[in-house]
């Protein structure tokens, strides 16, 4: 019996791999995934949806003031966070059938366990060779270790903790970068913990507009959520209420009392994988590729968490890329956008952005036209009391590209759907401006902020 | 709807004879079309079903940028440029100069065309254009010899369909409408004013939608509604005492007829020398569409036609 090859596998069945390895199949390859773990991976198992679904709580909470103003009656607000936990174990149940169920659909052979690629088109799995044409890495992010005075200590935790946990931390240190610990610092906040958030920046989303960051900022100082800038930990030493951490930051130095620091610092996948026997370096922080997702050797391609810092680590930029893999896999011509990278923030106000920032714009040589609408201009932003958010709409005075669009404010994520929409099909301001979104929605903001870019907003006092 | 958005839109003539409007293309790549005076028909698109997109904006871009540095066309200093010359005026090349700049050059280098010459006997036609002419009344124009060419090619393009083509993507498309522009000068350019299915109209009818045209172009009115979709143009340079020449073609249409004077010649007839009104035809087309023969057996329907219009009933 002649040995099958198959035209495309995939090592890694998460947000990345999953749709990479449907679009080879859905291409008439014969495709096989490997997956070590949960099919869904980080997003589905521990990172968005889980988390996304406690934003949709902690969401709710904090929607209670406006429904007070508007003459609803709350009494007895219970928190339970063991039922909150029960709930969104069995949706990701749910949907990781799901996926093994799509794959199965679209003829993708599944295999469990650990993948090791032994050579050019030669992978072992559970004792076994395999042979293919091409290679989809697909394996995502692993955690790193914080690295300071006592960060091995058992109080200091990532987020995978609060997933195991039963009881929240009263207290909490979020300490890092990583947009993800903003969303946290809130949902603890909000079930009842002190949140300290602490960044090693200047400011919380350092790397987005500064319109944006300045309103979050005031908006989690509002609520109570201590914000601690150009943060770092001395030490951390265990005690007997806790943990005490030694905290420098640009207020000075203080001692934290703490029952938890939870950090997030994830790294690209690449070890153990046997990237040394296709030339490619497992000890770089991740692999390049190029516009087409191919790593340096051919017929291998790397997607999602595995090709940038942790601040690219999107499981929509994962599925886009990995479907682009899958099609150059399959001998198609299909390259990445970089125009349409798209952040979004499940914090309340819910922050999204897309594309460049104005900043961004300007180093990168653009006569840069920036305008903006806030949304207590906004008819529906004022029904929900919408104070603090913004829209914001960057472009270019040459040909009137939309170069960006950045938002904060309820459903901006949504927004942002509407906004990577006008970015991907390469609308110019004048277009977004003569968009009839329908009234009143937040979304109404998006033309009229296009419109003061192009220096005649109609609702703009 | 994107058509309707451009007439209410621009009314500029030269969004007219950009014929590659009516590619699929993105708003910012129109936007940098316009900008550049490029011409969307020119440019391939590599977006989803063949879209022209910002990178195929760029691309081509860079690819006359490359061009042009080949032909050594690098500005140079003014002084060190143009030695022992001194400028009298500098025209810049933009708006409709732009757009004729580009399709012009876009046409020679992206088409392969060829000329034929001809001479038909002219005396029918000009007999034809007397008889017309006489029967008018006080104040009534008169018929031109356009108006009696662009039935007469209307007429040879129904025998010859194929030659009332384009070129698609990767597709020749026979139109089914007949479409023939006539060439114009304006006040500053070249504008080529379209009459509509001259297969299905009279003479004087054909006659009184060219003078309509003539007096927008001279009035400065044409609507890009008057300019797009053209199938063949005619250019006639005979009011210049112009015989031969080798028009360029209009791309996406596929041939030009040239018409050139009207002229009393020496002809031999049954050895003998005799004076004979004459009129020289030159015919440019597409030789990757169109092959020799069949554009030469178009032109000779064309002197067949002019030389006894009869014909056109049939």
């Amino acid at each position: 019996m002649t040995e099958e090859i198959y035209d495309v596998i995939v090592l890694g069945g998460g947000a990345g791999g999953v749709p990479a390895a449907i679009r080879a199949a859905q291409l008439g390859g014969k495709v096989a995934v490997i997956e070590g773990r949960d099919f869904g991976g980080q997003c589905m198992n521990r990172g968005c949806i889980p988390f996304g679904h406690m934003m949709v709580a902690a969401n709710m909470l904090g929607a209670l003031s406006l429904g007070k103003a508007m003459g609803l009656g709350f009494s007895g607000i219970s928190k339970d966070y063991a039922a909150l936990i029960k709930r969104q174990d069995g949706l990701i149940a749910f949907m990781r059938e799901g996926v093994r169920g799509t794959l199965k659909k679209n003829r993708v052979e599944i295999i469990e366990g650990r993948a090791k690629i032994t050579g050019k088109g030669k992978i072992t799995v559970n004792g076994k060779t395999i042979s293919c044409k091409n290679i989809i890495l697909a394996t995502g992010a692993q955690w790193l270790p914080p690295e300071f005075p006592g960060s091995d200590l058992k109080e200091v935790v990532n987020s995978d903790y609060l997933l195991d946990t039963e009881t929240l931390p009263r207290r909490a240190l979020l300490f890092g970068r990583s947009p993800w610990l903003i969303e946290i610092a809130q949902f603890l906040h909000r079930f009842g913990s002190r949140s300290i958030l602490a960044t090693q920046d200047t400011t919380i989303l350092s790397d987005e507009s500064k319109t944006i960051t300045a309103r979050l900022r005031k908006a989690l100082k509002n609520e109570g959520i201590e914000i601690k800038t150009q943060a770092e930990i001395v030490a951390a030493t265990e005690n007997k209420d806790g943990l005490h951490v030694d905290l420098n930051s640009k207020n000075g130095r203080e001692t934290l009392a703490v029952d938890n620091v939870i950090t997030i610092e994830r790294g690209a996948a690449l070890k153990d994988l046997g990237l040394k026997s296709i030339n490619l370096d497992e000890d770089s922080p991740y692999l390049t590729v190029n516009s087409s997702m191919e790593t340096a050797t051919e017929g291998v391609y790397a997607i999602g968490d595995l090709t940038g810092p942790q601040s690219r680590h999107y499981s929509h930029l994962a599925s886009e890329t990995g479907i682009i893999a899958a099609e150059n896999a399959m001998g198609n011509d299909a390259s990445i956008n970089p125009r349409t990278s798209t952040r979004a923030l499940f914090t309340q106000p819910e922050v999204a952005c897309v594309g460049l920032t104005p900043k961004e714009a300007k180093s990168a040589g653009y006569d840069v036209v920036v305008g903006a609408a806030p949304l207590f201009m906004n008819p529906y932003g004022m029904i929900i009391s919408e104070n603090q958010g913004i829209v914001e709409v960057v472009g270019e005075k040459r040909y009137g590209e939309v170069l960006g669009i950045h938002i904060i404010g309820r459903d901006a994520s949504e927004m942002a759907g509407q906004a990577v929409l006008a970015i991907q099909m390469e609308a110019t301001i004048e277009e977004l401006s003569r968009v009839p979104f329908p009234h009143p929605t937040l979304s109404e903001s998006l033309a009229e902020a296009a419109r003061d870019a192009l220096g005649k907003p109609i609702y703009l006092p | 709807m994107e058509e309707k958005a451009k007439t209410t839109r621009a009314l500029s003539p030269t969004r007219g004879i950009i014929p590659g409007d009516r590619k699929k293309s993105s708003p910012l790549a129109k936007a940098m079309a316009r900008s550049h005076g490029l011409n969307l028909a020119g440019i391939k698109g590599t977006g989803p079903g063949g879209r022209i997109v910002r990178d195929d904006i760029l691309r081509n871009l860079k690819e006359k940028e490359a061009v042009a540095k080949k032909q050594g066309a690098v500005p140079m200093p003014v002084d060190k440029a143009f030695p022992g010359k001194e400028t009298l005026e500098t025209i810049p090349i933009s708006g409709i100069r732009r757009a004729i700049f580009d399709n012009m050059y876009m046409s020679l280098s992206q088409t392969a065309q060829l000329t034929l010459h001809t001479e038909a006997c002219g005396e029918a036609l000009t007999g034809l254009r007397d008889r017309f002419n006489k029967r008018l009344g006080k104040g009534e124009t008169k018929v031109s010899y356009n108006a009696i060419l662009v039935k007469i090619v209307a007429t040879a393009l129904r025998l010859h369909p194929k030659i009332n083509a384009s070129v698609e993507g990767d597709e020749i498309r026979v139109w089914q409408q007949i479409h023939i522009g006539v060439a114009m000068e304006s006040e500053d350019a070249l504008v080529v004013p379209v009459i509509r299915n001259p297969d299905l109209k009279s003479i004087t009818e054909i006659n009184q939608e060219l003078n309509e045209l003539i007096v927008k172009t001279r009035d400065n009115r044409l609507l890009p509604d008057d300019l797009a979709n053209g199938t063949f143009t005619i250019s006639n340079l005979g009011f210049a005492d112009i015989d031969y020449f080798t028009p360029i073609l209009r791309p996406p249409e596929s041939a030009l007829l040239g018409v050139g004077r009207i002229v009393e010649k020496p002809v031999i007839k049954d050895s003998q020398i005799i004076p004979e009104t004459r009129v020289a035809l030159s015919l440019t087309f597409d030789h990757r569409i169109i092959d020799g023969a069949p554009g030469a057996r178009f032109l000779k329907t064309v002197k067949e036609v002019v030389e006894d219009p009869v014909l056109m009933i049939g």
